[in-house]
Parts: C-alpha cells; sequence; structure tokens
C-alpha cells in the first residue's frame, strides 16, 4: 500500500483533540484554583487538600457538638492566627466550600464554551479567568 | 502544491513530476487528492523513502516535504535548495 489512509487526521479530528487538550487544561485550572486559597471575613485562608479536609473536619466536629479548645484559632495563608469560635469555624468551612463551587462552576461553564465551539478561533478564545490578587483587610 | 526539499548526501537520485494532486517520485504515483483541507497526513503511512515529513493541505495548498538526494559535488542550489511553489504539471526541475 502506497499510503495508508486510516492514518489521516481531519481537521475536524485534530478540533477535537484540541478541545480535549483544552478540557485538560480548564480541569487543570480549576483544581489549582481550588487549591490557591480563599478569601473570608478579610482574611485569605488556604484550601489545599490538606487544609479542605482539616476546615471540613473541624466544621463537622463543631456541628456534632464538640467544644473547640480555649483561645482556638485558625492560621491564615500568610501565618496569621485568627480567634474563632465554633459559629465562625462553620462559616468558615461554609465559605471554603463556597470556594469550591465557584470554581467548579467557572470550569463547568468553560467546559459547556468548549463543547459548543464551532471554530480553532473560538476555542482558543476560552481561558480560566485571570486569578484576581485576594483582598485582605489592612 | 508547495515542495519542500530537504538535502541529503546520498548516491541514488530523485525523479520528481506532478499531474494535479499526483506526486511521482521515482515512478512511484502518490494520490494526495484524498487529503482534505486542513488534514495531516503523517510520513509514516507513506510508503516512500523520500517523504520523511507529514502531507499537509493548508487553504487548500498540499505541502509536502521531500528528501533531495545530492552527490558530493552538488552545487549550492542543491545543497541548499529553496522550496518549489506550486509547480507546473509533468517533470518538476530539480536543483542539481
Amino acid at each position: 500500500m502506497t499510503i495508508d489512509w486510516s492514518r489521516i487526521i481531519t481537521a475536524e479530528m485534530k478540533f477535537e483533540q484540541a478541545k480535549d487538550a483544552k478540557r485538560t487544561r480548564i480541569n487543570a485550572a480549576a483544581l489549582a484554583a481550588i487549591d490557591a486559597g480563599f478569601e473570608h471575613d478579610g482574611h485569605v485562608f488556604d484550601s489545599d487538600a490538606r487544609s479542605q479536609t482539616n476546615i471540613i473536619g473541624t466544621a463537622n466536629a463543631v456541628g456534632a457538638g464538640i467544644p473547640l479548645p480555649e483561645g482556638f484559632t485558625w492560621r491564615t495563608k500568610d501565618n496569621e492566627n485568627v480567634p474563632m469560635d465554633g459559629t465562625a469555624i462553620i462559616a468558615l468551612g461554609a465559605a471554603l466550600l463556597q470556594h469550591v463551587n465557584t470554581q467548579y462552576a467557572i470550569s463547568w461553564q468553560l467546559k459547556a464554551d468548549i463543547e459548543a465551539a464551532k471554530t480553532p478561533e473560538e476555542l482558543d478564545a476560552i481561558r480560566w479567568p485571570a486569578a484576581e490578587p485576594p483582598q485582605t483587610a489592612e | 502544491m508547495h515542495i519542500i526539499l530537504i538535502p541529503q548526501r546520498r548516491d541514488d537520485t530523485l525523479m520528481l513530476s506532478r499531474e494535479g494532486d499526483v506526486l511521482i517520485i521515482n515512478e512511484e504515483a502518490y494520490d494526495f487528492s484524498q487529503v482534505p483541507d486542513g488534514a495531516t497526513l503523517p510520513a509514516s503511512a507513506i510508503d516512500s523513502e523520500f517523504i520523511v515529513h507529514e502531507v499537509q493541505r493548508i487553504d487548500g495548498v498540499l505541502y509536502i516535504t521531500i528528501i533531495l538526494p545530492h552527490g558530493a559535488d552538488a552545487s549550492e542550489a542543491a545543497r541548499f535548495p529553496a522550496p518549489i511553489i506550486d509547480p507546473p504539471n509533468g517533470v518538476v526541475e530539480l536543483p542539481q
């Protein structure tokens, strides 16, 4: 056989490959954004996997009636110890869940945009929103 | 059709001719008319020792990269060949 036509890569196939690659980048961007920290009550808190476990675990413990120790604090991303009672910890957990859900919602919208893209130009225009620096209290 | 030549010191020869989207390399015909616009045909899908890069059609133009064998005393034009842009049907003139 002079030419194996089964190996041809059409423009449509390249476009689908580009869509797959863009989906992979959006997934990675969403996970990075989730892990990048979140703002709550004038502070920025860590939100990597370990921090998520610690925050949600502590909020759940409070919700189950386990008292926090005297003088309990939660350390911010820039290493400031913020005093917290049970109500504040539950609010911190809620803010974390909101942060995570927001990143997933952005990724779902962008992946819907990828699915709907009809041209390479439309696909190229789909980007994760530029990260804005977290606002912290002065 | 754009033919990009890659010079290589070798003792064999290359005879090239074109008939539309068909390129005839040393009397072996390669019909690229089935390459649609925007498509790529990997070099490994083409049974030719002279075609060493993917064949593509971009904006209707076929791009084909071919080894240009040349002797030890080849001219500068053969050692540093310019691309052949849209050669007419028939024998394709190659730098010697």
